[in-house]
């Protein structure tokens, strides 16, 4: 089975108008896959139910081949992680150090053992330096990256981001987006969603999931996705400059198929 | 009357431990009628610039004028109100400061607190909240049932409605969704279009390739470059700590590659396409 | 930036700084009962309080404080010691008359019970400002928790207290962060929060306060959800990350302290003075 395995799951708010209609899923192990779509289409929504911050009454979630549920929550909370979208409303412990051991202390990590992974894992996001710095005196990039080394911390096969860049200015952005590639380069194995509107980031995953009004409008590799651009326009939602391009391109009668970075696009011009 | 800034020095919390010089001789014009993108890193002093365009920040040396008003540092600011009124400054997140019981009410506020009566401050909101793309029937339900992208359209409203004669943004798009992004960008052009100045700060590049007139760029407090767009990205802005925006990067390299053209001919992706379809036969 | 250097944890690697917080917590209770007690005569007084104001200073000086600071503390209260002060000179007393104003009779007694309240209210800012500059506010929760664990108990929650107490100390600078921002965004509206007729002073407040308010509920709905995401569980075991060690210099202050308060009891319960002591030697 997928590791995560979503089965027409339905999910309302206020018990009238349905946020998430019937939605059926899988991701397998060790993939990184970006769940895009506008602000109210039910990404974050999918993204708590995902995590069991709430009750799917409707629809069933399998996460690592359990049926997830208040009962099962606990035990399965473990294996995964989240980062969410405000740098501040995560940030739980007084420094870097303390917030990054608030997990390790919730699942009673002996006290001898943490340390040596707050060293290893605040290292990992590069934050060794900041260690005993108070949250007060953090960028917002850094205060994701604190959260992010938290999460990976506590070992987890399964991480998701909720649109852990949306509040962060450029600069973090790409500090978090490098951090999320680096994740997966260093553990194959790690699962990973990210819920994101960064294109840019999107076209850098291995699949993508357009989500339209509480269902999948869209799925596959992100070629493949952002290459129906009119049914993306329809929903208005952006494809990455390099398709832009290669459209306008195509329009003049210059026809490049290959190209998937700004990069590689003008190399082939220029030949 | 262009708002002009003379050595404006700010230093918060001076003579503690924490003092810090925000703005270091800044020497600045914004025209009239311009649409001015300030851009620059985090913390070169963006936010500190435009605090003083209102009054809500007083320099520590040197002059700002705006319209007809002074403000000359250590000299005590007569009638700060006309500032807060004459340039209306939309903040960060700026859907966080909605409090009234309507929404009509928290547009109305801006108004009332500069003097005009309850019938004449709603008509003003109504106005705005039109303008913004708020629904009629939503003038009377409260700024928390609305969604995170209505509150802030909600909040922009909140200072259109006063009128303002020069329009100061800062970073209003971040957080939005693209299509979100859009809608506001456009608003800003429009009300630009309208006679209003419109002053701004943004991470953005592609903002200010598309929309700007004029770009203020800044770094570590100091102005380090006043231009206009399209020179801005044709010359050696690497220095500035600006993300280069996607077209002007692709540009270069195809510049670099051997096509010859004038950046200043390409405003769209379009614009770019021409071009190498012009130049793609050649040998 | 905030500033709010009164009182606040300032950063230095004195003795005082790396006792542990339970200890000094403690001392410091003891230290205010000591404050409080009784001497056999006026002279007794003035001279132990003598004593204990130069114990302070010294506990100020090893641990860097300035002095400024706890002037600063004391001109914040100038009135109400002067409030103090003509309060208790008016009320009738008894006793011998230092001097009349008019049919007004100010009673040496009264001067003295004023000077007394002044002095202890002096030591006690001044006892308690040696606690918070020497000890991160995390500690002291630390400790505070700690001496509430018999509760435990009894059910009392004493962890959940002490979790709630850090995370409001942690969020502190950006909850003012957040104040000085909306104060700032309604200003641009045309609000004064300086000048004005009461009912718009009224309005400017509660253009502040609600936005705040808000944004505190949505901040702690997030924040529990992030705790909760990230396996915490109230009620649940959990180790600790920070620990507090005793260790010898601890030992010692708290020798010091006991005996200190030890001694100050027996002075007093033995009615001890030493101005009829020393004025018997000459």
């Amino acid at each position: 089975m997928a590791l995560l395995s979503i089965k027409n799951l339905s999910f309302s708010y206020d018990g009238h108008i349905d946020v998430l209609k019937n939605v059926n899923l899988d991701i397998e192990a060790g993939s990184y896959v970006s769940i895009i779509g506008h602000n109210g289409s039910g990404k974050s929504t999918l993204a708590k139910l995902i995590v069991g911050l709430i009750e799917a009454k409707r629809g069933e979630i399998f996460l690592f081949d359990q049926l997830l549920s208040p009962k099962t929550i606990n035990d399965l909370r473990p294996r995964l992680g989240i980062v969410f979208q405000n740098p501040d409303n995560q940030f739980i412990g007084a420094t870097v150090a303390d917030d990054i051991a608030f997990g390790l202390e919730n699942r009673q990590v002996p006290h001898a053992d943490m340390q040596p992974l707050i060293d290893e894992f605040a290292a990992k996001v590069k934050m060794t330096d900041f260690l005993d710095k108070e949250p007060s005196n953090l960028s917002g990039g850094q205060k994701q990256r604190v959260a992010i080394a938290g999460v990976l911390a506590m070992k987890p096969e399964l991480i998701i981001m909720d649109e852990a860049t949306a509040m962060l200015d450029p600069k973090g952005k790409r500090e978090i987006r490098d951090i999320a590639i680096e994740m997966k380069k260093h553990d194959p194995n790690l699962t990973i969603v990210s819920i994101t509107h960064d294109i840019e980031e999107a076209y850098r995953s291995d699949e993508i999931i357009v989500l339209n009004e509480g269902t999948i409008a869209l799925r596959g590799k992100p070629e493949e996705v952002f290459s129906k651009r009119d049914e993306l326009r329809a929903i208005d939602l952006d494809i990455p400059f390099v398709m832009k391009m290669k459209e306008a391109l195509e329009k003049e009668g210059v026809n490049v198929t290959s190209a998937k970075s700004i990069k590689q696009l003008a190399a082939i011009l220029c030949r | 009357m262009p708002i002009k800034f003379s050595d404006v020095f700010y230093v918060y919390s001076p003579k503690t431990p924490f003092q810090f010089e925000a703005l270091r001789g800044v020497n600045i014009d914004i025209k009239d009628h311009s649409f001015t993108a300030i851009v620059g890193h985090t913390g070169s002093g963006k936010s500190t610039l435009i605090q003083h365009i209102n009054a809500l920040l007083l320099p520590t040396s040197g002059t700002i004028q705006v319209d007809d008003m002074t403000i000359k540092a250590k000299e005590k600011v007569k009638q700060i109100k006309k500032f807060r009124k004459h340039a209306g400054l939309v903040f960060q997140f700026p859907e966080y400061q909605l409090f009234e019981e309507s929404i009509e009410k928290d547009v109305a506020f801006g108004p009332r607190n500069f003097g005009d009566d309850e019938k004449t401050a709603l008509e003003k909101a109504h106005k705005a909240l039109r303008e913004v793309g708020i629904d009629d029937d939503l003038f009377k339900r409260s700024p928390f049932e609305l969604s995170g992208g209505q509150r802030r359209r909600v909040a922009i409203a909140g200072i259109i409605a006063m009128e303002p004669k020069v329009l100061v943004l800062d970073e209003p798009t971040a957080g939005l969704d693209p299509r979100g992004a859009q809608e506001m960008m456009d608003l800003f052009d429009k009300i630009h279009q309208g006679g209003t100045t419109v002053v701004l700060v943004t991470h953005d590049m592609n903002i200010v390739l598309r929309y700007a007139s004029d770009v203020i760029v800044m770094k570590d407090g100091a102005i380090v470059k006043v231009t206009d767009p399209l020179s801005l990205f044709e010359g050696d802005y690497e220095d500035y700590n600006l993300e280069i925006p996607n077209l002007y990067h692709f540009a270069k390299l195809l510049k670099n590659g051997g096509y010859q053209f004038d950046m200043r001919n390409i405003r769209t992706i379009e614009d770019m396409a021409k071009i190498v379809k012009g130049g793609y036969h050649r040998g | 930036m905030a500033n709010i250097a009164l009182g606040r944890y300032v950063p230095y690697n004195s003795f005082i700084h790396r006792l542990d917080p339970r200890l000094k917590l403690f001392g410091l209770i003891v230290l205010m009962v000591g404050i409080f007690i009784k001497f056999v005569n006026v002279p007794m007084n003035f001279i132990v309080y003598g004593l204990i104001f130069i114990l302070i200073a010294m506990m100020m000086m090893v641990s860097r404080i300035k002095f400024k600071t706890l002037f600063k503390q004391l001109k914040a209260l100038w009135i109400m010691i002067t409030f103090l002060l003509i309060i208790n000179t008016i009320v009738p007393n008894s006793g011998a008359i230092a001097f009349s104003i008019g049919s007004w009779n100010i009673y040496w007694n009264a001067i003295f019970q004023t000077l007394y309240i002044v002095i202890r209210l002096v030591l006690m800012i001044a006892l308690t400002m040696v606690l918070t500059s020497t000890t991160r506010p995390l500690d002291l929760t630390y400790a505070i928790e700690w001496y509430l664990l018999p509760f435990k108990v009894i059910r009392f929650p004493t962890h959940e207290i002490a979790m709630t107490i850090s995370i409001a100390l942690r969020f502190i600078p950006t909850l003012l962060d957040e104040t000085y921002r909306i104060m700032k965004a309604q200003a641009s509206r045309g609000v004064d929060f300086v000048s004005g007729k009461l009912s718009e002073k009224v309005r400017a407040i509660v253009s502040l306060i609600v936005p705040l308010f808000i944004s505190a509920f949505q901040r702690s709905e997030e924040l529990a959800n992030a705790m909760e995401a990230r396996g915490y569980n109230p009620s649940g075991k959990r180790t600790r990350y920070r620990v507090m060690k005793w260790r010898v210099p601890d030992s010692v202050a708290l020798l010091f302290v006991v005996g200190l308060l030890s001694g100050i009891i027996v002075l007093a319960a033995l009615k001890v003075d030493f101005v009829a002591i020393i004025g018997n030697l000459f």
